[in-house]
């Protein structure tokens, strides 16, 4: 082998060249970022989406946590809402009713993420106890009413941050974590299917904090991460990453397919969401704030989702604000977080009906809240 | 490899990496794993940036093992990057991607917009309809206390 100084000059030299061709790359895209979706849209004279103060309304209010709202996620079909607290629960709501058909107790309370099956009879959950657990919600409760783990997912050796079910396959589940992998699991067998990152040279060198699965194509899905990069994979192949997304400049909370399924949306610390194009890599748009009158710190963006169309973007901010973006022209239409009946709060966590006709907010106030179109709606 | 918290040998690395580039991260990491954290009892990540003014040790051949490990990975994105960059010959400019942004949205119903597409669907405003609830045979407003 050789000798100490000869390899320390090589890593270095190689340094060096990887950091050249970045600067290459990096130059060589700027140059064709030709535009961005807002300069496009205005140029083809598009009007921004304009809602009337009353057009979105808070129609309902989910009351029952007792800690913080930190993850939700809708079913397939029906309407039917799980939600995860720092009171270390699960509750699963059927949001037209407001009524709880579900309330688990989790063994371990440091729960961050959760998430319905397709089919809607289990849902999972992962935190600080880096597994996943699956509860059937068919089964029969305990002595104290506490419905069991049917399925533990154990390998992740840092704490599950999010998890997702494949959209068509009930028995397969993806999770991302602050051991800076994303793992495939087979749910019925509880094991690993495939390992994204980690000791292989294209994988995150941060927590991964998000993931969002493509809808068209399930094979491939995207993550964000506290290395302030998205990342594509395909299931097929988990050596590499297929393509690595820069641009951010802070740990990326929130990473969502745009409904196309070719182009994704990320929301960071960094106060930004993006658009980017998923086959190219191009930043289309980047969609930032106003920088507050009183210099105080910009508020992160905590979680993100796209209207079924793909003309609205939500984005939730650390200091309560819900912002809903106009994805075309990339301008404020509304804040959710200024509405009667708003969030006390921080909102956590969002997401759409399968339907798109609601979105539901969860906050650090404890609730979620469900928001509807209630004005004049025109057809054209 | 990764993820492990093994200074001693990482600090080797660091000397020859942009420390300064490691070390934000790794502050990044540690921001992240303390938002994450709970009162004391919950686990932390275990991560350490190499202490200032740390003496270099004596690298003997798990050093060198490490060493020979981080420029293979170099050399695998170096790989990458190179194709990466040969993609970018031949690659469209964001224009077009731009147009298929504003195409996609448009031609599908939405619900939460003030003027979209039909078909209209009638379980859009299921929201504010009267619902029957299924443990009691009351009929109750949906609209409830959040409406004025």
């Amino acid at each position: 082998m050789a000798s100490v100084a000869e390899l320390k000059d090589n890593h270095a030299k190689a340094t060096a060249e990887v950091n050249s061709l970045r600067e290459r790359l990096r130059k060589r895209r700027q140059m064709l970022l030709d535009t961005d979706v807002e300069r496009y849209s205005k140029a083809q004279g598009r009007a921004p989406v304009s809602f009337n103060p009353t057009d979105l309304v808070c129609c309902r209010t989910l009351q029952g946590h007792s800690g913080k709202v930190y993850s939700l996620d809708w079913t397939p079909e029906k309407n039917w809402i799980v939600s995860a607290s720092q009171d270390g629960r699960l509750i699963v709501w059927n949001a037209l009713t407001s009524q709880k058909t579900h309330a688990i107790k989790l063994h371990c309370p440091w729960v961050m993420t959760c998430a319905f099956a397709p089919n809607g009879q289990s849902v999972a959950c992962g935190g600080l106890d880096s597994a996943c657990s699956i509860f059937n919600l068919n089964s029969q409760a305990d002595r104290d009413g506490n419905l069991p783990v049917s399925r533990m997912l154990t390998g992740h050796k840092g704490y599950v941050s999010s998890c997702q079910y494949v959209p068509d396959q009930e028995t397969h589940l993806i999770t991302s974590s602050g051991d800076q992998t994303c793992i495939l699991w087979d749910v019925t067998t509880a094991q690993r299917i495939s390992i994204f990152g980690g000791e292989f040279p294209s994988g995150h060198t941060g927590d991964v904090l998000s993931l969002s699965i493509n809808s068209s194509n399930t094979n491939m899905f995207v993550s964000g991460s506290c290395d302030a990069t998205v990342r594509l994979w395909d299931t097929r192949i988990a050596s590499r990453a297929v393509r690595t997304y820069h641009g951010h400049e802070g740990d990326i909370n929130s990473v969502k397919f745009f409904p196309d399924s070719q182009r994704f949306g990320t929301g960071s610390d960094d106060g930004t969401c993006r658009l980017f194009d998923m086959r190219t890599g191009h930043q289309l748009q980047v969609y930032s704030r106003e920088p507050d009158r009183n210099d105080n710190e910009l508020p992160t963006v905590t979680s993100i989702a796209f209207s079924i169309s793909g003309r609205l973007l939500f984005a939730g901010y650390s200091n309560g604000d819900c912002y809903v973006w106009d994805t075309l022209l990339a301008e404020v239409v509304l804040n959710l977080g200024t509405l009667q009946n708003s969030h006390e709060g921080r909102i956590s966590c969002l997401g759409l009906s399968s339907d798109g006709s609601a979105l539901c907010t969860g906050s650090w106030d404890k609730n979620l809240k469900i928001w509807a179109f209630s004005g004049h709606r025109k057809i054209v | 490899m990764r993820g492990e918290a093994n200074g001693e040998e990482q600090r080797h690395l660091h000397d020859a990496e942009e420390e300064g580039e490691e070390e934000e991260r790794v502050d990044a990491q540690r921001q992240r794993a303390q938002r994450a954290a709970r009162p004391s009892s919950a686990p932390q990540q275990q991560r350490s940036a190499p202490a200032p003014g740390a003496v270099m040790r004596s690298v003997g051949y798990v050093g060198k093992h490490r060493l020979s490990a981080a420029i293979a990975r170099l050399d695998q994105e170096l790989q990458s990057l190179q194709k990466e960059l040969d993609e970018l010959e031949t690659m469209k400019p964001a224009s077009v991607a731009c147009q298929e942004v504003i195409s996609s949205t448009e031609g599908k119903p939405d619900p939460l917009l003030p003027i979209t597409s039909g078909p209209e669907n009638a379980s859009w405003e299921r929201w504010f309809q009267r619902v029957r609830s299924s443990r009691s045979n009351k009929w109750w407003a949906s609209k409830g206390s959040d409406f004025s």
